[in-house]
């Protein structure tokens, strides 16, 4: 099977610094993958990179057979980042005028901006909240209200930087649960975590980050070693308990 | 706090929530200059009017006293500056209330208006003079608009860090104002970016034309109301 994205020797230089070198890996469609790596091993501007906010210095961007490296809009459209800090992503007003705002910035139709938010907000179940601020949701809530933005805008495939930092045990049930959701739609998902102990068993993938460079990329049966040399904490459990949603 | 008083926008559908955002400020403006500039007695059967129109439509102004105390400060402050003056109690009263009415106006606008609605009108308004540009006028707008909220927030949240580590503004006043000033700065520059990146992040284009509703019959009321104050501004002032 082709590969729906396939990144090779990205490298990148902030200043002086060497931010990434020569990172590759790849994600099949439908996979729901995970990102590892300490603190600053380059795991977030790896994911702007990819979208586009920052320019990389070289290496290629492959979407779908075709090369964008060089065509960031085309990146910026088809790859959702959901970024780490909730906060900073709200736009609207009210959660519809939020999760609007994306699909009316790519120039849809009233009645198509209308049935991907009804679509969006029943799939992300923010029905209840609909007519509130951004400001004034929950942390779980406004998590899920920052993933429905995204995926609004129909992308081909979906960044999350550190979903369930801050969150609690029945939030991150439901940001999880939605997840899930959205992989079995057939989404495919990147989501960067170091807590695999919530939701290891639900991934097809598992990529591993250190000062960098890209260590490699496993299936999460083979990974628990990989991501205990990498300083993940990984307890020691059969992969069918590495899930907070069951029970 | 004062970001939730300015931008409490709430979502009702009033008569008044859905008229056209740009006759909502055209009356706003004629209600501040006709209230300024009114014969005492006029002004007060302005200030009457507005305050009536405000409790029946609910302003949650208790809410606003307690959320914006700077203002009941300034209020304050006009009132001891006219009597100082020597201007008597009456004409200080009626001074102060001009102020107070500007800014209960203002507040029962922004009650009723939401920010992007307002900002995309402008946007329109201007689009057949300006082109693009007005597109771009109208995004600075609603950019600048929607900024504010985080300056509050960031301005609490560093003042509030300095005090927990033990600052006092009051001890040194002069230096606790360039540090202030300079964290300010600072961290709004990277709300800033960040900030930018979420609006990219969205594809989102400043030169776009955005769709609004155009004005319809529910706007005739709020205009009769309008020609009303400038048509008893004239007659009180002998025209
Ligand atoms: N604007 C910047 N300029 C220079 N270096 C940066 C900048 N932003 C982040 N870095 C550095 O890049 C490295 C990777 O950061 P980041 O991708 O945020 O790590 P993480 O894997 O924790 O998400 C860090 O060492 C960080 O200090
Ligand atoms: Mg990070």
């Amino acid at each position: 099977m082709q590969d729906l994205l396939s990144v090779e020797n990205l490298s990148l230089k902030l200043g002086d610094r060497r931010i990434l070198s020569s990172v590759s890996f790849t994600l099949e469609r439908g996979d729901f993958a995970v990102l590892c790596g300490r603190n600053g091993a380059g795991k977030s501007q790896l994911l702007r990179a990819l979208k586009g906010l920052i320019q990389p210095d070289s290496g290629r961007i492959v979407l779908d057979g075709v090369d964008l490296t060089k065509n960031r809009r085309e990146r910026l459209k088809r790859m959702a980042l959901v970024f780490q800090d909730a906060q900073l992503q709200f736009v609207g007003e009210t959660v519809e005028k939020d999760i609007a705002f994306g699909p009316l910035n790519l120039g849809w139709s009233r009645e198509e901006v209308e049935s991907v938010r009804e679509e969006v907000i029943a799939v992300m179940e923010l029905d209840k909240v609909r007519r509130q601020r951004p400001a004034s949701l929950s942390g779980g809530e406004k998590r899920r209200l920052t993933i429905a933005g995204v995926l609004a805008m129909r992308p081909d495939i979906i960044f999350l930087d550190e979903p369930f930092s801050a969150l609690d045990y029945p939030s991150t049930r439901l940001v999880l649960s939605s997840l899930v959701r959205l992989h079995q739609e057939g989404h495919t998902i990147l989501v960067v975590s170091h807590e695999v102990e919530k939701f290891l068993r639900h991934t097809t993938k598992v990529l591993i980050m250190n000062s960098g460079h890209m260590c490699g990329q496993y299936r999460p049966e083979e990974s628990l070693d990989e991501l205990r040399r990498a300083d993940v904490y990984v307890p020691s459990l059969p992969l069918e308990d590495f899930s907070w949603l069951q029970a | 706090m004062a970001a939730g008083m300015i931008f409490h926008t709430r979502d009702l559908d009033r008569w008044i929530d859905r008229c056209h955002p740009l006759s909502k400020l055209a009356l706003l403006l004629v209600y501040c200059i006709a209230v300024n500039i009114a014969s005492p007695v006029y002004a007060l059967v302005l200030s009457l009017a507005l305050a009536a129109a405000c409790t029946v439509r609910r302003i949650p102004l208790a809410q606003y006293v307690h959320d914006g105390p700077v203002f009941a400060v300034l209020a304050v402050f006009i009132m001891a500056s006219e009597l100082l003056q020597g201007s008597g109690i009456f004409i200080s009263t009626v001074e102060t209330l001009r102020f107070a009415m500007s800014l209960l106006a203002s507040l029962a606008f922004i009650d009723c208006t939401s920010i992007d609605d307002l900002a995309s009108a402008l946007g329109r308004l201007l689009h057949p003079v300006l082109g693009r540009h007005a597109c771009s006028f109208a995004s600075a707008v609603q950019l600048t608009l929607s900024m504010i909220p985080m300056i509050f927030d960031t301005a609490m949240n560093i003042s509030q860090a300095r005090k927990a580590r033990g600052a006092s503004f009051l001890r040194h006043p002069v230096r606790s104002t360039g540090e202030l000033t300079v964290s300010l700065v600072s961290q709004l520059l990277d709300g800033v970016s960040d900030r930018a990146d979420a609006l990219i992040a969205r594809s989102y284009d400043p030169y776009r034309l955005q769709n609004v509703q155009g004005p319809g019959a529910g706007d005739i009321p709020l205009l009769a109301i309008l020609a009303a104050i400038t048509g008893g501004l004239l007659w009180t002032s002998g025209l």
